[in-house]
């Protein structure tokens, strides 16, 4: 690795760690929210990035290094979907040239199935959950079925591997942090939406049995502070835990202080007592959570924000976590590059004094209409140079 | 029947109390008259749900919830029912845009504009140009709802109006557009009549339309 982008790579994990433990950096940070969008960018497909990893690589590195970021989300396309077409397909359509949840099939678990869930998580999920979803499991014998399990859990790996050598090539090659560490999970709330009682399962049993939503999400905290530790052996600057949060935006604060935050704010507490860094994607709109989200451990959260009003999230979370966000990809899209780079120079002059502010697209860039890449880099470049103390 | 207790216990989404005064009721067999003014007290009771969303008190949780609610108060009113004479105040054309296959937001819009007396026909997700002409065509309706999460929907939205205007049918409908990306400046440039991020506020913008 070249010394210069050694240093570049050092300064940049630097001022994004100044940025988290609420000091003020050198200058603003810029963090690339940027996963599929990559992909129109360069101009292929969903199904060529599947299929070449060196071409994936190419369009990941283009949309990440045109612009001036500091790190990054992702070196590649973030879903394993090879691993989900193995394993006989999942809940994910990407017929869209998107990855999307097709609606409707992921009520896998019936309400009379709480009790077993909070028994022993991993256990239901592994013997009754899975079975459920995926075709590998439901027809051969118990050979048969294993075999291709373990062809899944190949390819499962192999993801995992190259993610990793893709990382180490984004270090190396341009001096570019990609901080995602492998551990990307939803808090067990998301879970049971996502996964097990789908959207309208949860909301119903947040009326009718919030106990037993409360008592699941704490029984599958501990397995996910394993799995975390499980992949993150050591601690550094560079590398970060990634959460993406879903359920909260959807409930009353009530509602979210029985059954969602006890897990969540022991999932946090834990991981953050160990040192690790904390990304966090506070999914639509928080605003009605701050009184309980501003408990979150100080310095160790990155907290980026889509629809709140920044100005606000600084105000009452700025003492606890960095806050991220500002790019509205409507701007980026629709609007002009003065229009972004007017949004960005307000969000500086009331945000950047003290530190504890980084610049990130609202939303990740999924698709080619989220962001102009010459409004994207004229309000990247502009953030460079007035961002600078 | 205390009706304005029942449209209170809707929108409180008391749903054992409901159910219980609803199945009290069906047992007293009533005319259609007195189950025609049940029906709209129920139907009042979505849109205290509304208000308590466009207050902030609800979420969208809340409102799902209350969908759910209200379909199975109506299943329970249904034997009962004049079918026949069960007038609407408009009707309407309701879809997820073409690339987007959400449809949350899509049907908690659905299950509000039917509690205002709606009739709506329901595309489903991930709906073309082609298919939204096709039914506008079928059943004429008043008002078209173009629903979309992704800001990728924007462009598919601006193509239906498109197609709708080379159809000769633009004028003959007003078009809201509601979702997670839509704006004041998306709405003009798709061509739009209304937008709304809010359910509620976009079945009050419907109510006014037809009344």
């Amino acid at each position: 690795m070249s010394d210069d982008k050694m240093k570049l790579y050092d300064e940049r994990v630097k001022r994004l760690k100044d940025a988290i433990e609420l000091r003020e950096p050198d200058r603003v940070p810029i963090y690339g929210l940027v996963d599929n969008w990559a992909l129109s960018y360069y101009g292929i497909t969903l199904e060529e990035g599947l299929k070449d990893v060196e071409l994936e690589y190419k369009a990941y590195s283009k949309a990440l290094t045109d612009f001036p970021f500091d790190g990054a989300l992702a070196s590649r396309i973030t879903f394993p979907l090879n691993f989900v077409y193995s394993l006989g397909g999942g809940i994910f359509n990407n017929a869209t040239e998107t990855i999307q949840i097709a609606t409707g099939q992921s009520e896998l678990m019936a309400v009379e199935e709480y009790d077993e869930l909070i028994a022993d998580p991993m256990k239901f999920i592994r013997d009754k959950i899975l079975p459920r979803k995926h075709k590998i499991f439901q027809e051969g014998t118990v050979e048969e079925k294993f075999a291709k399990y373990a062809n899944s859990l190949s390819i499962f790996f192999k993801f995992g591997q190259t993610t990793k050598m893709l990382s180490d090539r984004f270090k190396t090659e341009h001096g570019l942090p990609i901080t995602n560490a492998g551990v990307n999970h939803f808090m067990p709330g998301d879970i049971i939406m996502d996964y097990l009682r789908d959207f309208k399962g949860i909301m119903r049993d947040i009326k009718k049995c919030p106990d037993k939503v409360a008592e699941a999400c704490m029984a599958m905290v501990d397995p996910l502070i394993k799995d975390t530790y499980g992949k993150m052996h050591t601690v550094s600057d560079d590398k970060y835990v990634h959460l993406y949060l879903h359920l909260p935006q959807f409930i009353r604060a009530k509602e979210f202080e029985k059954v969602y935050w006890p897990s969540f704010k022991k999932y946090v507490d834990t991981v953050a007592a160990r040192g690790i860094k904390i990304l966090i994607l506070f999914e639509k709109n928080w605003e009605h959570l701050y009184e309980y989200i501003q408990e979150l451990p100080k310095g160790s959260v990155i907290g980026f924000f889509e629809e709140d009003d920044l100005r606000k999230a600084k105000k009452a979370l700025g003492k606890t976590m960095c806050i991220a966000g500002g790019l509205k990809t409507n701007d980026l899209y629709y609007g002009t590059k003065e229009k972004c780079i007017e949004v960005a120079k307000g969000l500086i002059d009331d945000l950047a004094p003290g530190g504890g502010f980084v610049f990130a697209p609202d939303k990740v860039l999924a698709t080619k209409n989220d962001a102009k890449a010459e409004n994207l880099k004229a309000v990247t470049e502009f953030i460079v140079e007035y961002g600078s103390k | 029947m205390d009706l304005s207790l029942l449209t209170q216990k809707i929108g409180e989404l008391d749903e054992e109390k409901v159910f219980e005064m609803l199945n009290e009721f069906v047992n007293t067999n009533p005319s259609p008259d007195e189950t025609k003014k049940v029906v709209a007290a129920c139907q009042s009771g979505m849109s205290v749900v509304g208000d308590f969303f466009e207050k902030g008190e609800y979420f969208v949780g809340d409102l799902i919830f209350a969908g759910e609610l209200l379909t199975s108060a109506i299943d329970i009113l249904k034997p009962i029912m004049d079918t026949q004479n069960a007038g609407t105040v408009g009707s309407m054309v309701l879809g997820t845009v073409a690339g987007d296959l959400h449809d949350i937001g899509k049907n908690i819009f659905k299950s509000m504009a039917e509690a205002a007396g709606f009739k709506v026909y329901d595309l489903g997700i991930d709906q073309s140009a082609g298919e939204f002409v096709k039914k506008v065509k079928e059943v004429n309706p008043e008002i078209i709802g173009l629903s979309g999460v992704l800001t990728l929907a924007l462009e598919s939205m601006k193509n239906i109006v498109e197609a709708l205007e080379e159809a000769g049918l633009r004028s003959k409908v007003k078009v809201i557009i509601g979702g997670n990306p839509v704006t004041k400046e998306a709405c003009e440039t798709i061509g739009a009549d209304a937008f709304t991020t809010n359910a509620a506020e976009g079945v009050k913008i419907c109510q006014k339309w037809v009344g």
